[in-house]
Formats: C-alpha cells, sequence, structure tokens
C-alpha cells in the first residue's frame, strides 16, 4: 500500500495505509520506509491536531463546537460512525452524531450507568474499546442488536475531562468491522479530548454566564423593584426600566452621576455621603430618601445596596434596588400623626372589641380613670362601669354592632380610686379593610368639671338675675318706705300726742330705719353711711326679742336668754338685728309647739389672746339633714318651702364675716336634738370711743 | 289706696312757717314761737319728686322746720317756680320721667347759682346721672332713699 497516503484523504484510505504497513514489517528497508511513513502520520497527525485546535477555538456556537469535535474524532480514529454525548443531570444525552439512524439514537439517547460501553467509560472516567461488539460481555442482549443493527462492530469511547477533573460527557467512534484502533490514534484521540474538553467546558461556563446575566435582565426588568448598578468607580451604568420608568429619564441621563439630579435637595447630602461612605468600606446600606418621580412629585424610596462580588471575590461594585415607599410611609406617618393625637387629647380615647375586651388605651383615659393601659388592654370595659350600669354595656354594643354611632351619651365611669366619675361618650363602630365591624372607638369626655361649672354658673346667673330684680324691687320699695317714714315721722311731731302712742310711733320709726337698711343691704342700694357702734348685746336681743315676742307666744315657745351682763360688741346696729332676727326667726320656724329656744352670748378669747362674744342660738327642733348642710349658706337654698327665701343665712353669713366675726352651725337629725347656730365677733373690730357715732 | 292724694294729709297752716324762729331752726317749735317771727324770711326749699307721697310729705314736714317748703310732681313745674323766684334749697329725686332730677337742678343752676342742691334716689342706677354732673363742675349732695327726716334737716343745716 502507498504509505505517502494521506490519513487525511479519507477513512477507507487510511484503513487500507494500516493494512499496508503491517506487511512491510519484514524487511529492514520497508522497516526504514515504515518508520518514516508513522513520522510523516505523527506529523500529520499533529498538523491535523493543529488544524482542528484552530478550527475549534474559531467555532463561536455550542452545537457546531461539538459537531467539529465529532468529525475530528471520527477523522483522528478513522472510524465509520461516532457520537458525542454530554453529562446533563447524572445522565448522559447524545448532543451530536454521525452514521446513525433513529433506532441507535432513540435507544442511547440517554445512557445511565454502565448500561453501554459509554455508560461504562463515563463511570470509570477512563477509555473504553470494544473490538467487537458481537462478543464482548459488556453489552445486554438489546443493546448489542441496537449496535449491531445501527453497523457498529467494534468502538471506541474517550472521556472528556476538565482541567479541574470534571467528567463532561464523551466521544466515541464506531468501526463497521471488528477492529481497535492503534496507538497513534489513541494517543491523538486523548490530545483532541482535552482540547474539547476544556472548549466544552469554557464554552458552558460561558453559555451559563450569559444565561444568568440574560436571567438577571429579564428578573429586573419585570421587577417592581427599581434596579441600579455601580461599577467600582461609583458611577452607576445600568437602571432597569422601573427605575427609568419612575423618573421619567433615560439611561444616557441617569448613567454615571446623572440620577443624583432626582434626589430631594434636602436628602441629597446624606444620601450621597451613605452611599460613598458604604461604598468605601464595601458594606451593605439602606437608606431612605426622596427621588423626584416623572409626575415631579418626590416620593420616597428605600434604597439596599449590596456590593458585587465576582466567584473569585473581587469587588466589582454595587448592584441595589430601591422601593417606591412614598405611600406606606405617609400612611406610617398620618398613623403615627393620629397616634400622637389620640396620646395627647384631652380627651380619653379608648378601644375595645366587640367582646368589650379593651384593645387600646390613651394617656388621658390613664389620668381620667386612674389605670394604666397595661392595666386594661385585655381587659373587659366593665371595670369601669358601675355595676348598676352595665347593662348600657349592652346596649352600646347592639348599637355597634349594628353600625350605629352613639353622640353625647351622658353617664358615669369609674375611676379605680372607686371616684364616679361624670362622662360624656361618643361611640363610633371600628371596621376592618373588608368593612367588618370589629370594634369600637370612645371618647370619653370627663364633664365632671364642667358639670360642677354649670351648676356653679347656674347659681351664679341665679344670682345676677336676683339682682337685676332686686335692683328694680329696690327702687319700688324705697319711694314708698320714703313716705311711711315721713308720715310716721309726721306723726311723731304732732303735738299732744298720747305717750303710749309716741313709744309706738318710736318703735315704727325704729323698725322702718331697720327696714329701710334691710332693704339696702339686701336689695343692691348698699350705701351704708351707718358706721360700727358699740352696742350693749342684751339690749340687742332684747329689741329683737321684743319683734318676734308674738311669734314665740303663737307657738308657746319658751325663750331661755343666758347673756352676760356689761357684754359689749362693736358692730353696725342694723346688721346685728339683722342677723339675729335672721336666726331667731329661723329657730322659731324650726320649733314644735311648746318648745324652746335659748339665746346665749359670753365672752371668749381667742388663740392669739383676742377677746370677743359669742352668741348662740339654739332650738329644739328636727335638725338639718347631712345633705342639707352644706347648702345652707348658699343663696336661695330653703327648706321652708312657701315662706323661705333663701336668702336669710346667707345674708347672716355675709354680714358676719363683713363684721370680722365667723358662723357655726352645730346640728343632729333627730327628734328635738336641734340647731345651734353660734356667732362669734371679736373685740378689736372695736372703734375708739370718740369714732363712735 | 285712697289715703295717696294731697288733699286727705293732714292740713297744714300756710302762716306756720312765716313764723319761724331761725334760732329753733332743724328742731320743731310750737306754733306760738312760729307765730312771733313773721319778719324773718324762711328758707325757701322745692321738693321735686314724680311720688307725690313724697314731695307732699317732705314738703309738709320741712314746712313744720319752718322752711318755705313747696311740692312739685315734675322738673318743668320746679323750674318754671325757680324762674318766679330762686329757691335757698332744691331737694330733688333723680329718677323721673321726662326731665330726670339731675337735667332739672342743673337747669335751675343756671337760673339760680346760689341754690343749694341735694339729690334723693332709691336706685343705684342714678350713680352715672351724678358723675356726669359731677364731671360738669356740680358738687351735688345724694342721699339714698329712704331718708330718715332727722338726716335731711341735718343736710339742710
Amino acid at each position: 500500500m502507498n504509505e505517502s497516503v494521506s490519513m487525511t484523504s479519507s477513512r477507507e484510505s487510511a484503513v487500507r495505509q494500516d493494512s499496508d504497513l503491517r506487511t512491510a514489517e519484514l524487511n529492514p528497508e520497508a522497516r526504514l520506509e515504515e518508520l518514516a511513513s508513522r513520522l510523516t502520520q505523527e506529523l500529520e497527525t499533529s498538523q491535523q491536531l493543529q488544524q482542528v485546535s484552530i478550527r475549534l477555538m474559531q467555532v463561536a456556537e455550542f452545537p457546531q463546537l461539538l459537531n467539529e469535535i465529532l468529525d475530528a474524532a471520527i477523522d483522528i480514529s478513522h472510524a465509520d460512525m461516532g457520537n458525542l454525548q454530554l453529562l446533563e443531570g447524572g445522565s448522559l444525552k447524545i448532543t451530536a452524531h454521525r452514521g446513525f439512524e433513529t433506532p441507535f439514537l432513540e435507544f442511547f439517547q440517554l445512557v445511565r450507568d454502565t448500561e453501554s460501553a459509554c455508560g461504562a467509560t463515563l463511570s470509570q472516567g477512563e477509555r473504553l474499546i470494544v473490538e467487537d461488539v458481537a462478543h464482548n460481555p459488556i453489552y445486554g442482549t438489546q443493546a448489542r442488536e441496537v449496535m449491531l443493527a445501527a453497523g457498529a462492530r467494534a468502538v471506541q469511547s474517550t472521556p472528556l475531562i476538565s482541567h479541574s477533573g470534571r467528567v463532561l460527557g464523551m466521544f466515541s467512534t464506531y468501526y463497521r468491522e471488528s477492529k481497535r484502533p492503534d496507538d497513534r490514534e489513541l494517543r491523538a484521540l486523548d490530545v483532541l479530548a482535552r482540547l474539547a474538553a476544556n472548549l466544552i467546558d469554557r464554552k458552558q461556563a460561558e453559555d451559563a454566564l450569559r444565561h444568568s446575566e440574560q436571567l438577571f435582565r429579564v428578573v429586573t426588568e419585570a421587577s417592581p423593584v427599581l434596579v441600579w448598578m455601580a461599577g467600582t468607580d461609583k458611577l452607576c451604568f445600568y437602571f432597569n426600566k422601573r427605575w427609568l420608568e419612575f423618573v421619567g429619564r433615560t439611561l444616557e441621563q441617569e448613567a454615571g452621576n446623572g440620577w443624583v439630579e432626582n434626589v430631594h435637595p434636602d436628602d441629597f447630602d446624606r444620601c450621597l455621603q451613605v452611599y460613598t461612605s458604604c461604598f468605601d468600606t464595601r458594606v451593605s446600606f439602606q437608606m431612605e430618601y426622596r427621588l423626584r418621580h416623572h409626575s415631579g412629585q418626590y416620593r420616597w424610596i428605600l434604597d439596599c445596596g449590596v456590593p458585587r462580588y465576582t466567584p473569585e471575590g473581587i469587588f466589582e461594585g454595587y448592584v441595589g434596588g430601591c422601593l417606591d415607599i412614598h405611600d406606606k410611609k405617609e400612611a406610617a406617618e398620618v398613623r403615627h400623626r393620629l397616634a400622637a393625637i389620640v396620646e395627647s387629647s384631652n380627651d380619653a380615647i379608648i378601644s375595645k372589641d366587640l367582646n368589650s375586651v379593651v384593645t387600646s388605651w390613651n394617656k388621658r383615659a390613664e389620668r381620667v380613670f386612674g389605670y394604666t393601659a397595661e392595666e386594661m388592654i385585655g381587659q373587659s370595659i366593665l371595670k369601669i362601669i358601675p355595676p348598676e350600669l352595665h347593662q348600657d354595656e349592652d346596649m352600646i354594643l347592639a348599637n355597634i354592632r349594628s353600625g350605629r354611632k352613639i353622640d353625647h351619651f351622658e353617664t358615669v365611669r369609674l375611676a379605680k380610686s372607686g371616684e364616679r366619675i361624670d362622662v360624656s361618650l361618643s361611640i363610633s363602630p371600628v371596621r376592618d379593610e373588608h368593612g367588618n365591624i370589629v370594634g369600637a372607638a370612645k371618647i370619653a369626655r370627663d364633664v365632671s368639671e364642667s358639670k360642677k361649672l354649670e351648676r356653679t354658673l347656674h347659681m351664679t346667673e341665679k344670682i345676677a338675675a336676683a339682682g337685676r330684680l332686686a335692683a328694680t324691687v329696690a327702687h319700688e320699695i324705697n319711694n314708698p318706705l320714703e313716705s311711711v317714714t315721713n308720715f310716721v315721722y309726721l306723726a311723731k311731731i304732732s303735738p299732744e300726742l298720747p305717750p303710749n302712742i309716741r313709744r309706738y310711733l318710736d318703735y315704727a320709726d325704729q323698725e322702718l330705719s331697720r327696714v329701710a337698711h334691710i332693704a339696702r343691704q339686701t336689695l343692691g342700694f348698699y350705701r351704708d353711711n351707718s358706721r360700727p357702734e358699740t352696742l350693749e348685746v342684751s339690749r340687742i336681743v332684747n329689741d329683737v326679742v321684743s319683734i318676734y315676742q308674738r311669734k314665740l307666744e303663737n307657738k308657746n315657745i319658751s325663750l331661755v336668754r343666758r347673756i352676760d351682763s356689761d357684754l359689749k360688741i362693736c358692730a353696725v346696729q342694723g346688721e346685728v338685728k339683722q342677723v339675729l332676727s335672721n336666726l331667731l326667726a329661723n329657730a322659731i320656724d324650726a320649733s314644735d309647739l311648746d318648745s324652746q329656744i335659748s339665746i346665749s352670748a359670753r365672752r371668749i378669747s381667742g388663740v392669739d389672746g383676742r377677746s370677743g362674744v359669742r352668741l348662740i342660738v339654739a332650738d329644739r327642733g328636727e335638725g338639718i339633714a347631712p345633705e342639707h348642710k352644706k347648702k345652707l349658706f348658699v343663696p336661695f337654698f330653703t327648706t321652708k318651702k312657701d315662706v323661705g327665701t333663701g336668702l336669710g343665712l346667707w345674708i347672716t353669713k355675709e354680714l358676719v364675716e363683713k363684721a370680722g366675726g365667723s358662723i357655726r352651725l352645730h346640728s343632729r337629725v333627730g327628734h328635738r336634738s336641734g340647731t345651734a347656730v353660734g356667732l362669734s365677733f371679736w373685740l378689736q373690730n372695736q372703734l375708739p370711743a370718740d369714732k363712735v357715732i | 289706696m285712697g289715703l295717696l292724694s294731697f288733699g286727705q294729709l293732714p292740713v297744714v297752716d300756710v302762716s306756720w312757717h312765716l313764723l319761724t324762729d331761725v334760732g329753733l331752726k332743724g328742731t320743731a317749735v310750737n306754733e306760738s314761737s312760729e307765730r312771733r317771727d313773721t319778719a324773718l324770711r324762711h328758707p325757701r326749699v322745692l321738693v321735686v319728686d314724680d311720688e307725690r307721697l313724697v314731695a307732699d310729705t317732705l314738703s309738709e314736714i320741712l314746712r313744720r322746720f319752718q322752711y318755705d317748703a313747696l311740692p312739685f310732681y315734675n322738673g318743668e313745674t320746679a323750674i318754671a317756680a325757680a324762674r318766679e323766684q330762686c329757691p335757698d334749697f332744691v331737694l330733688s329725686d333723680v329718677i323721673m320721667p321726662r326731665l330726670n332730677g339731675v337735667e332739672t337742678v342743673l337747669k335751675i343752676r343756671e337760673i339760680c347759682p346760689r341754690t343749694r342742691v341735694i339729690l334723693l334716689s332709691g336706685n343705684a342706677a342714678t350713680a352715672n346721672l351724678l358723675a356726669e354732673a359731677h364731671s360738669e363742675g356740680h358738687d351735688f349732695q345724694l342721699l339714698a332713699k329712704p331718708v330718715h327726716p332727722d338726716e335731711l334737716l341735718r343736710h339742710l343745716q
């Protein structure tokens, strides 16, 4: 056989050359020729491998690369058919083939374990050569039949192992006859396998990277998150669609530092400071700032940035994602504001669920009811409802359940101290986001103070009205009083008046003066020109008693007078008489028939050494009920119904206090237990004798 | 009250006050001494009050004490009387319909600058009227009704 025939010409010629070489072994010349021929063949193989490697390097597409590898393997091994399988998920998959039809391909599409020569090769990571498929026990019956049917009588399989030792797959070349590839072919196949493995490995890695990048783009472009990427120079080179849509700008406008133009001026410095300082220290950051939306509105975003590294750990820059948190933040701000309003409210604001369990309790509620939020939350609202009003809660809940609001419901609640508090309640249903009523919000206004104020106001109005009335009445009373005084005076100065008539007229005159004085004091025209004078207590008492003599007699009341001798006080006579008169009139009204009234007066000395007089008027009536006691000195309060003005004791107190004295009342409820009113006057009110009129 | 007409008041002899002894002014005197001093002029007093009873009784009391007192029931008639003859005193109520007391005495003062004025009032509202008069330089005395005749006589002295 012609040894110069090129191995690369065709697979048929290669097979012929091989048989020619074996016949040439017999003589030395032939041996030399054979060596030269082998050398040539080796050289050709090398050239062939080099050409293959150049070609492979130039292939861009992965499937084409696999086909090229397979073709080269068939060429090198001078085989008739071949296939290339790659390991995918633990199985070998035929990814390129030459000379096989459907039955073979279908049968060997996926090869697992040691079912075939390929499987065996793979499991061992070594080459497998089967010289005669028909007799090799490695095949199962079915596999062998498929092989032989496809014309594959002999086969070699070479594993593709990457630099890192990872088995990537294998290529197999097949012969129609029983045969074994020679060493040169096998060595060349080894070289091809290594080259192919590296190329496949790199291509797969590239594809994986490209795939992952593609995936990254797809994900980020579809993401609701605003994504950016920056290089090691801190400059941003990528913004996803969402970001660009948000700011309404192009990637070119945003790239580099363009994006910071849209950061709110107030956030600008902080934003850049966080960005650069974290960048320099390669730490993740999270910050909130306002970014101008394409609508012109600055919206709050949450920006999270993390450093990016290559698999080898080389810093590549940052990647970040931003969320538009504006609405959430505004809602939170509204919530905080509302919470602050609730907390600082002057009304107690409470919420509860439909089982009356308290769910919130503001600061004011703590103050009004005395319970802290910890003490009340989780507890029943009944804790602050007085037992007799517990049915209120059923009414409230029934209203709330049917979606009705309760406005200004005035009721009473119990504080922790047990004190009852007047409150005005406004209660509204609380709904969840689906509109279901889940509880109630209650605003409780403490109206105790305003109730008190209302009562005081009412009283003041009453007094003011009385004052107006008094002023009007004063004029009407003072004129007839003037006339009567004048008539009495005229009568008094009539000549030849019988002495008893004159005495009566003197009394009448005295009493008229007193009426005039009282009218002035009680009816609003108070221009008291009279001044305090030294008065003998016994005389004053006698004067007053004589006015009431008839009344005392009518009720057959015995009057007991115990008055120290020479007891004097300094006061306005009309006022003292008014006071005594009021007390005596009250005592008579309180006394039953045949009862007793005592009037006593004695000297007293005060703790500071002052001396004075205590005057006591005591009756043996029914006494004064405790609930009336504190109202006794309030104007217009009377227990006498039709006959009382409610002014007597009030005026008495005013007059006594005006004179620097004090008034005390002792009373017990019960038959004949009586009431005693004590007045104390102090003597330093006494004017020097020459000033007394 | 049928009593309220002037005609039913105790009838007083007008000749009384023409006979009053000046030295006994302010105290009740008997008729015989009044008649002795006809030569002396008695202080003339105009008593003005829309309450007829008050005007009448006060005039009556003053006449008993040798004042030439005349009752008037409104400011206008009192002013007319002052025009005829200036009084020594004007004793006037403050609150009256039409011309009030302060207006009345101011008019009289215009006519008779030397006339002394005493105002009587049963109402606190007079304070404003009085303050007005004071601001115009008039120093009127004000007494609260009811005024006891003794006190009034003291003021007239």
